[in-house]
């Protein structure tokens, strides 16, 4: 066992910027796998959890905490973190000569047993990268000696595994939580073919040295998820996190059944935890960490179907203590009155934000967004009754199908909707109208969702679009946000990709250190690359012929194809799909291939 | 408004610890005080927090023994069962220390800090001359007495500067020979010289994000320095007053002190290891 690295570490840290991000030692962070302690625990796998961005983002990323804190209630298992660092530090690091390390027992990175990276989303790939090189890990997998870790890459980006398949030995696609032990068992033989067979054989995992290119990999998920105990995210960070605070998690999965999303189909079907669990763990979570704010997550929180009584429950828990109840995700369609003044009584009125997604109700109806404008305009309308001053707005062009007009119509619903609050201030008496930010984000068709075949606009097309629709938004009483154009093109290229990105990716983060960091993306570095690799970016681009093979065939999310390509055809003939969690079953196929069931805890 | 039971508490930045910044302990002794269940305080308003106030900002990568905070509880709680619960909860890098009730009418501790005390430890005391021409200490150019390409580095006013260079021992420099490669070392009188230079000075400038702000050595540092050697290297405690119209810092300090010696700063170890108040009687720790 190597020795602790920290005596190497600890003089860059006056070199670089917010140290605490490489110091350890938070609260939660277990003394006997500190810094310091000696091989006793030389037996024990060494499972390293790995977030590629900085410990901002990674330490508050909720997939990661369940995975830790389940790793530390395995026996003989000892799972240890490590993040992307900053530039100045990735540079200090290669000028001393120092290995990436993980922070509990500051031990090289290379001298784990295993190395689990999500992959949050495709332009991360770099990173991954850059946290290979900086521990001194080959890149592909090929390369790697039977000393080295092995690396398994998990989280949405699996599943088009393909562009970075060269550098993974092994991908989970599911909810690792539920096969954690089996990982660990798998791992537990003495040599690395051996624990790569071995891997190869847990259910929903795929190795791809080992793949015959045929066998399907079915995502895993936990089955009596709404049944499971919420887990205590132990760590406590020192350094502000992105979302600093306690995350407890109301459901997983949501079934509205939106055809761009790919979350909705990952992540089926619905399972709601149970009230009584969810704010005992909201209480002890807060006792336990002492952060002042607990968020109740979910892809669409406002679809729980208990969610006024959770609220209340926990407002009433937390009265006096200074303790806000925040929730994200909310829907136009159920954000409803009470809601609305359960949220807005004594806490802050931090702003809302919903997403329409389109302008038109032809596009909003192709996407399978069932909420009509009226429902939008009035849910906004309460906003502003209760007191709230801003609310934000998603929205997405080059949607399948969409036209000019459809663009148009974005600006038009906004002026519509502003036209509309201000008659409401005046009649309801309100003090002042509602401050809206309309975020618009290019479609970017990804695997395994009923848009995983249509076609993605190149960038002139896009921003010609953009440019209809700068034309159209009001300008008075409005902020308009752009989400970079170029970014979800490459995303987009990525998404649908296969395995002759590796080399493009590669070259990137060569070419490019900053493109491993989250906002060091670099257009022009991305297209060279891109070019040199002898991508047909047009190729990728285009709509897929429905018949032909995809490079992720070999990954199943339980979905049925059939089911995706009935979708398709229901999406271009403009016909919506009902949520299954209300009642009916359109079968889709989950269900029946993962053994699970929708609960809901009361009817929606 | 309920009773306001003022809990003053005493805790270190120790170890790793010192690589906090100040919000970032802010915000880790407040979750502390929530994990403990101490019945704190809350603010009326709109945002509601805790009513918690600390002492003077620490920089960041500077560690301290004794750091204070107040804490309002609206109950009272024996001060050693609050501190016991409180160090239930902690982690090891912020260690409450002591806790004590305080006087609920008395002026915050920032109004009432005036003095802290620091202990420098440098990491290194092999010596780096500073690039560029040498001046002597009566402003004439230093010749390359050894004959090494360097000038050799100058000692503050008032030091002998013949001692300066000879490569044996001598009371300003000491001279190591190992093998063929000489390493200078830093003498704890020279660097005891050092402060008492600065000391001495009348002003003493210093420029922050394109500020100039000049203060007064001679008041800015009140007591003599102590510098003692010890087994490879050496420590020096001074003592800097806190003002409301801005407080020298302890690195400018030392950045000034190495500056007036003509060589680099070497890395070095900062502890904050006392906050006082002045009374009528002397000056106190706040606990």
């Amino acid at each position: 066992m190597s020795e602790s690295l920290w005596p190497r570490i600890e003089p860059l840290l006056a070199q670089v910027e917010r140290p605490s991000r490489y110091t350890n030692g938070e609260y939660g962070v277990r003394a006997d796998n500190s810094a310091g302690t000696d091989s006793a625990s030389g037996t024990q796998l060494r499972f390293g959890l790995c977030y590629p961005a900085p410990y901002e983002l990674g330490q508050s990323n909720q997939a990661l905490q369940i995975l830790y804190a389940g790793l530390r209630q395995l026996a003989g298992c000892l799972p240890l973190r490590t993040y992307l660092p900053a530039p100045d530090m990735a540079a200090a690091l290669r000028a001393h000569d120092v290995p990436l390390w993980t922070l509990e027992d500051a031990r090289p990175v290379r001298d784990l047993d295993v190395l689990g990276i999500t992959l949050p989303y495709e332009l991360s790939f770099p990173a991954v990268l850059e946290v290979l090189d900086l521990s001194g890990i080959p890149l592909r997998a090929k390369h790697r000696s039977p000393d080295d870790p092995i690396i398994l890459g998990g989280g949405p980006g699996a599943y088009n595994p393909m562009p970075v398949a060269d550098f993974f030995d092994a991908f989970f696609i599911g909810e690792a939580e539920a096969a954690l032990s089996e990982i660990v068992a798998a791992l537990s033989v003495p040599t690395r073919a051996k624990r790569l067979a071995a891997l190869a054989a847990v259910p929903g995992i795929y190795v791809p040295s080992l793949h015959d290119g045929r066998t399907v990999i079915t995502r895993r998920i936990v089955r009596d998820f709404a049944l499971t105990p919420v887990p205590a995210c132990p760590v406590v960070p020192f350094a502000e996190t992105i979302h600093d605070r306690l995350t407890i998690e109301l459901q997983r999965g949501c079934t509205r059944g939106c055809r761009f999303c790919q979350a909705g189909i990952l992540y089926r079907p619905v399972r709601e935890r149970q009230p009584d669990a969810l704010v005992t763990a909201a209480v002890r979570g807060i006792q336990a960490t002492g952060y002042d704010e607990v968020s109740l997550t979910s892809l669409s929180t406002s679809d729980y179907s208990d969610i006024a009584s959770v609220l209340q429950r926990l407002k009433r828990r937390f009265e006096g203590s200074g303790v806000a109840v925040s929730i994200p995700s909310l829907r136009v369609d159920n954000f409803s009155v009470d809601l609305a003044r359960i949220l807005a009584a004594g806490g802050k009125k931090t702003g809302l934000t919903f997403a329409p997604e389109a302008g038109s109700q032809r596009l909003r109806d192709v996407i399978n967004k069932n909420v009509s404008e009226q429902q939008l305009f009035e849910t906004i309308g309460y906003a502003q009754d209760c007191g709230w001053q801003r609310v934000k707005l998603y929205f997405m062009i080059g949607l399948p199908t969409e036209t000019d007009e459809d663009v148009a119509e974005i600006g038009e619903l906004c002026a519509r909707l502003m036209r509309y609050l201000r008659h409401r201030r005046d009649e309801h008496g309100n003090s002042s109208v509602v401050q809206l930010t309309v975020s618009v984000s290019t479609f970017v068709p990804k695997a395994h969702t009923p848009f995983q075949w249509a076609q993605q606009l190149s960038l002139p097309e896009i921003e010609r679009r953009q440019q209809i629709l700068r034309d159209r938004v009001p300008r008075k009483g409005i902020r308009l946000n752009w989400h970079e154009a170029a970014e979800s093109h490459v995303e987009g290229l990525l998404a649908r990709g296969s395995r002759d990105l590796a080399p493009v990716i590669e070259q990137v983060w060569r070419a490019s250190r900053a493109a491993a960091w989250p906002d060091g993306f670099e257009a022009d570095v991305w297209e060279q690359q891109l070019a040199a690799g002898g991508i047909d970016a047009e190729k990728l681009r285009a709509e897929r012929d429905p018949d032909a093979a995809l490079p992720w065939d070999h990954i199943s999310t339980g979905v049925s194809p059939r089911w995706l390509h009935a979708e398709w055809d229901r999406a271009r003939a403009g016909q919506t799909l009902s949520d299954c969690s209300q009642g009916t079953c359109s079968g889709c196929g989950a269900c029946a291939n993962l053994e699970a069931r929708v609960v809901t805890v009361h009817e929606r | 408004m309920s009773a306001d039971f003022r809990l003053r508490l005493c805790y270190a930045k120790a170890g790793r610890g010192s690589y906090l910044s100040h919000l970032e302990v802010l915000r880790a002794l407040t979750r502390a005080i929530r994990r403990s269940g101490l019945p704190f305080a809350v603010t009326c308003g709109f945002n509601p927090h805790m009513r918690i106030a600390l002492g003077p900002a620490l920089g960041v990568g500077v560690g301290s023994d004794a750091e204070y905070l107040d804490v309002s509880l609206t109950e009272y709680v024996p001060a050693n069962v609050a501190l016991a619960r409180l160090q239930a909860v902690q982690t090891a890098v912020l260690p409450f220390l002591r806790a004590g009730y305080v006087n609920g009418k008395d002026a915050s501790l920032n109004a009432v800090l005036d003095l802290q005390r620091f202990r420098v430890r440098l990491l290194t005391i092999g010596i780096t001359p500073l690039a560029g021409p040498r001046l002597g200490a009566d402003g004439a150019d230093r010749p390359d007495t050894d004959g090494d390409g360097t000038h050799s580095p100058i000692l503050p006013a008032g030091f002998d500067i013949d001692v300066v260079g000879d490569a044996r021992t001598d009371e300003g420099w000491h001279v190591a020979r190992e093998g063929k490669a000489s390493t200078r070392e830093l003498s704890a009188e020279c660097l005891a010289a050092g402060f008492a230079a600065v000391r001495s000075q009348e002003a003493l400038s210093v420029s922050h994000k394109g500020k100039t702000k000049v203060f007064d050595p001679r008041l800015c540092i009140p007591n003599d320095v102590q510098v003692s050697r010890l087994e490879d290297t050496l420590e020096a405690t001074f003592d800097l007053r806190i003002s409301p119209q801005g407080s020298l810092r302890p690195d400018v300090l030392i950045q000034a002190v190495f500056a007036q010696l003509q060589l680099e700063t070497p890395p070095y170890r900062l502890t904050r290891v006392g906050l006082f108040m002045t009374e009528q009687d002397g000056v106190r720790p706040p606990l």
